[in-house]
């Protein structure tokens, strides 16, 4: 083997500083590849396991009525239908010892805990319940702080009971409690019968067909509903499940998009950093080069030894990665898992995203790095080592001499030096310049995405002009309800709503065709202002509509409904009636466990269902309403008011307007901070890149320090040549990034929307993130050239007099 | 150890490098400066000519055209006979490796190599010996300039004077029979000075043909022929007196002892 390979040795070792730096700029990149997509292929690859393994259900049909096994068993013959598995799942009221005020948590029974069917729930602690006792649910258990042996009071039939915990379950269809999600426990049959359920009665079918696709289980679940519309029984809403994919599969691959996204940007920059030091040692070693050639060697074997120096690099950069990454993505899938209440133990690699790893850190750079070896290697000798002074060829150009004419106008001298000094190399300027401006690009469009998120929130918030919404158990006399609450201490406004599941049937379409389309119908007085929803095409409610409804985006969208459709809402024993669609809104809350409403005029529904005067929801407004506290205060007020008079209150549907916005923040808290790091990481890669162009640049102009020093140039003065070149650097790309980022926000901000909540989020530029952005950068750059800027002034007269 | 080209003895008087009309005309910025206008000479072989003048009239652009650095802007260089123009850069290289040595003003030698390192890179270029023999010509080469004990030693951990001499042995790695130095005592003291031309003497007097750019006018006048360029022509092209130079040896070996 050549002597001349014993170069790229001495290379790696001589200026460890900068193969540090180009070997973790490489690194970083590898391991953002390696560990978000091997995240996601484990967490998506997990998800849809752990779903798989609890045997789902097909449909999840919630009754109005509650059915015995003879009923279950009669349904089992509905072609199509491979089993039933009835259970039971209702709303209760909890608290534990330690608190004083009522929480709504969820109870479920199942008839047979040691023989399930569907939807399979797994003790992972103490036993069963049985006898009466109960079992927390395990995400329940570490959020609320529940554990075997522990005492819950339930409101059981006006009167308090207190139930002990035996076990812990994992339940595969909780909502997380920290996106929102409710305590959930768990009783058999005599433990139900307490909360007023008989032994062996259902309000739930769990039903799995022999062929599943939506329509096929539209279909039978059609069939189901009318032989139980045949017995009087009544269907709240038929849920479908996909079996082969986890629920939560949506809202997760929207994230993963974005995370991928900004692994490859983080990719890309460090690619740059690496074509930037690299482009920038063959500058510094073109001499090197034209002897190699002076003295016969040839331009490939010049291009071998950059090549094969930036293969080290990439093994190097991969040795640290590769492990590091594949432990990131294995403790993220693990974290997130759990966070869906999947178990995820076994330590897993992703063939996938190893490969992608190893290709990201040993082709992609020899890749990027590939045309300006070439071109340094096919340089002549002449162009190599022809070079006479200090290399002083800025200026050559008129863009050059109007640099220098703004720096002496406009600046002091130091400035201008500066100035000048940045655009001598311009290719390296170009590059350093794309680093950091897609650092700030990327910040600043994470920072938008953040505030459209907060804009979305807060416009919902706005449109909700209410503060307390309390539900009834039953219909409820609207004047005896209102002249009730009227004169209660801070209530401002009140009126009431009447809310009724309903199916939604489209035209042509047969009851036993299709099951139709679960919602839940809200009827609204005309003349309300209490809420006023983003209408996304037609229009809102007006004074004077008739049948007229409103309904979400999404459901017209997924179901082909148009503005002007006319549509059949089956309210079941109240009749069905036919509607005409005269808008659609956006529905930013709802994830898969609650139906979206759709919204027709109280006075209305009350002509065609005979329902007059009643109403199953009271809407309050209080005066002077700021803080949750005060919202709760007034909600209390008011039930305690409805109480006394003997009102039933249905808690799952009573919320104070306040604790909704809280529940959204908690959904997005996640991809918000996950978002915030990645852009700081950004930045710091940005800061990277600046100082490994600096850093060559002080090599570079090592004669010229020396110079300087000669002619009387001070160690601050030194120093403050290349903060200031650095410090301008900043700026630069600050000016740049601006004008992008604003740009491309908007669309991202539609994309993420799209992906992850399947609407448009409402557009804010997050203009205060500028400023921060601008300090960031100044910081950056300041940090970033203090290093190049000390090893400046450490040069020596003679040292740079003697260096060629 | 032999050298591998002894029949350059008996190529004595043959042309090894042929000058015709060359021009070389530089652009800067909107200026066109002409430093070379219209040379013609030819070295014979085993000649020692040294090319002198003042800076900046074209005596290192002159050495570039002859090893092929850089080209004409008209004219024609032949050298051994090689049409310099018909071959590309990566032809160039190769040919540069198997026919010339260079030794430069700046030394050149690769930092990233040791001496013994610098010295075999050559020949690991041309592939005329196995890697055992190029080892063993290298030492003899390095033992030839006196720098044996300092072999293993970076470019760095050595002194000018010993670089240089390094250089001068990398330039005799494949034995070419031409060897070309731009300057190569321009960075030495008077004593160094005086050993490097000592050798560049030895080296002729084994019959290989050097061609040394320099501005010493003493230097230059122990050398056989001179060729001074003024204003990019050969001004003047004559034989030095013999007895002139091996006083003026003498001169500079007395001044040398006493500094």
């Amino acid at each position: 083997m050549s002597v001349i390979w014993n170069k790229v040795w001495y290379d790696l070792r001589h200026n460890l500083g900068r193969t540090l730096l180009v070997v973790f700029s490489i690194a970083a990149g590898v391991f953002t590849v390696g560990g978000i997509f091997g995240m996601v292929n484990q967490l998506l690859a997990g998800m849809d396991i752990a779903h798989q393994q609890v045997a789902p259900s097909h449909i999840n049909i919630i009754l109005r009525n509650y059915v015995d096994q003879a009923v279950v068993d009669g349904l089992k013959s509905v072609p199509g239908v491979v089993d039933i598995d009835p259970v039971n799942q209702i709303s209760v009221r909890y608290k534990s010892g330690s608190q004083d005020t009522w929480k709504l948590g969820t109870l479920v029974e199942r008839p047979d805990y040691e023989n399930q069917t569907y939807d399979v729930v797994v003790l992972k602690e103490g036993s069963w319940p049985e006898n009466g006792r109960l079992a927390i649910e395990r995400l329940s258990s570490q959020h609320f702080g529940f554990e075997p042996g522990d005492q819950v009071t339930f409101q059981v039939n006006g009167a308090e009971r207190i139930f002990q915990i035996d076990g812990k379950i994992r339940h595969p269809f909780v909502q997380p409690p920290p996106f929102g999600g409710q305590a959930h426990f768990f009783t058999d049959a005599t433990g139900l019968e307490e909360f007023g359920i008989p032994q062996g009665y259902f309000g739930q079918l769990l039903v799995r067909v022999d062929d599943y696709s939506l329509e096929n289980a539209q279909a039978i679940s059609g069939e189901i509903r009318s032989r139980l519309a045949d017995q009087s029984i009544g269907v709240v809403v038929s849920l479908y499940q996909d079996p082969e994919k986890h629920w939560g599969r949506m809202f997760v691959e929207g994230i993963t998009l974005v995370l991928r996204v900004i692994a490859l940007v983080s990719l890309f920059l460090s690619v740059v950093l690496v074509l930037n030091t690299l482009t920038a040692v063959i500058t510094q070693q073109t001499d090197q080069i034209g002897v190699i050639k002076a003295i016969g060697g040839q331009s490939g074997t010049i291009a071998a030894l950059y090549l094969v120096l930036v293969l080290i690099y990439g093994l190097l950069a991969l040795f640290i990665a590769l492990p590091a990454s594949a432990v990131f993505s294995f403790y993220m899938s693990q974290w997130f898992l759990n966070l869906f209440n999947i178990d995820y133990p076994n330590f897993v690699i992703s063939t996938g995203a190893v490969v992608l790893t190893v290709l990201s850190a040993l082709v992609v750079p020899l890749l990027a790095v590939l045309w300006p070896v070439l071109k340094g290697a096919s340089i002549s000798v002449r162009e190599a080592i022809a070079t006479y002074g200090l290399g002083g060829d800025f200026g050559s150009s008129r863009f050059d001499r109007w640099i220098e004419r703004f720096g002496a106008r406009f600046l002091p001298t130091v400035y201008a030096a500066a100035l000048g000094n940045m655009f001598r190399r311009k290719g390296r300027l170009v590059l350093t310049l794309l680093v950091l401006t897609t650092a700030g690009v990327t910040f600043l469009i994470v920072m938008s995405l953040i505030s459209s998120i907060e804009r979305t929130l807060d416009n919902e918030m706005a449109r909700t002009r209410y503060d307390v919404r309390i539900g009834f158990t039953g219909n409820q006399s609207i004047p005896a309800v209102l002249a009730l609450v009227d004169g209660i201490t801070g209530v401002e406004t009140a009126e009431m709503w009447y809310s009724r599941n309903a199916t939604i049937l489209r035209s042509g379409e047969q009851l036993r065709d299709s099951a139709g389309l679960g919602a839940q119908l809200i009827g609204i007085p005309a003349e309300s202002q209490a809420y006023q929803p983003v209408i996304t095409a037609g229009r809102w409610l007006q004074p004077g509509d008739g049948q007229e409804i409103v309904i979400s985006e999404n459901t017209a969208e997924k179901n082909n409904i148009a503005i002007g459709d006319t549509i059949t809402l089956d309210l079941g024993e109240l009749g069905a009636a036919a509607w005409q669609i005269v808008g659609t809104y956006r529905a930013i809350y709802g994830s898969g466990f609650l139906v979206e409403p759709i919204y027709a005029p109280l006075q209305t529904i009350a002509e065609v269902t005979g329902q007059i005067d009643q109403g199953t929801q009271l809407i309050i407004n209080g005066k002077n309403i700021g803080t949750l506290s005060q919202e709760t205060e007034l909600s209390d007020r008011v039930k305690s008011r409805l109480e006394a008079a003997d009102i039933g209150l249905d808690f799952y549907t009573t919320s104070a307007k306040l604790d909704q916005r809280a529940y959204a923040d908690n959904q997005f808290s996640t991809i918000v901070s996950m978002l915030m790091n990645l852009a700081i990481m950004m930045g710091v890669v940005g800061g990277i890149g600046l100082m490994g162009a600096l850093g060559i640049s002080v090599v570079e102009r090592t004669r010229e320090i020396g110079v300087l020093r000669a002619i009387g140039s001070r160690t601050s003065q030194i120093s403050a040549l290349f903060i200031m070149e650095g410090v301008l650097q900043g700026m630069f790309s600050f000016l740049l990034a601006l004008p992008l980022a604003y740009l491309l926000a908007q669309p991202m901000a539609r994309l993420l929307g799209q992906r992850m909540i399947e609407i448009d989020l409402d557009f804010a530029y997050n203009f205060p993130a500028l400023g921060i952005w601008l300090a960031l950068a100044l910081v950056i750059s300041v940090l970033a050239s203090s290093l190049p800027a000390m090893q400046a002034t450490k040069i020596s007269v003679q040292d740079s007099l003697s260096y060629a | 150890m032999k050298g591998y080209g002894t029949d350059l003895l008996n190529q004595s008087g043959q042309k090894i490098v042929e000058i015709r009309n060359v021009i070389k005309q530089f652009r800067t910025g909107e200026m066109v400066v002409s430093v070379l206008r219209g040379i013609s000479l030819d070295i014979n072989a085993g000649e020692f000519v040294a090319i002198v003048g003042a800076s900046g009239n074209g005596k290192s652009t002159l050495l570039n055209m002859i090893t092929g650095i850089d080209h004409p802007s008209a004219g024609e260089v032949r050298v051994r006979g090689q049409l310099l123009s018909e071959l590309s850069e990566n032809q160039l290289a190769g040919w540069r490796g198997e026919n010339m040595g260079i030794v430069f003003q700046f030394f050149q030698l690769l930092p990233a190599l040791n001496l013994l390192q610098n010295v075999i890179l050559p020949m690991d270029f041309v592939k005329r010996l196995s890697p055992r023999e190029r080892r063993q010509r290298a030492e003899f080469l390095l033992e030839m300039v006196g720098l044996i004990d300092q072999m293993y030693k970076l470019p760095s951990q050595v002194s000018g004077g010993q670089q240089q001499r390094a250089a001068i042995a990398r330039a005799l790695a494949n034995d070419p029979p031409l060897i070309v130095a731009d300057e190569p005592t321009g960075n030495l003291d008077t004593r160094t000075s005086s050993d490097v031309f000592n050798l560049f003497s030895h080296l002729n007097d084994q019959g290989k043909t050097l061609i040394m750019v320099t501005h010493n006018e003493d230097l230059a006048c122990q050398v056989p022929r001179t060729i001074e360029i003024k204003n990019g022509q050969i001004e003047r092209d004559e034989n030095c007196n013999q007895s002139n130079r091996t006083q003026l040896t003498s001169e500079l070996e007395t001044t040398a002892v006493g500094s």
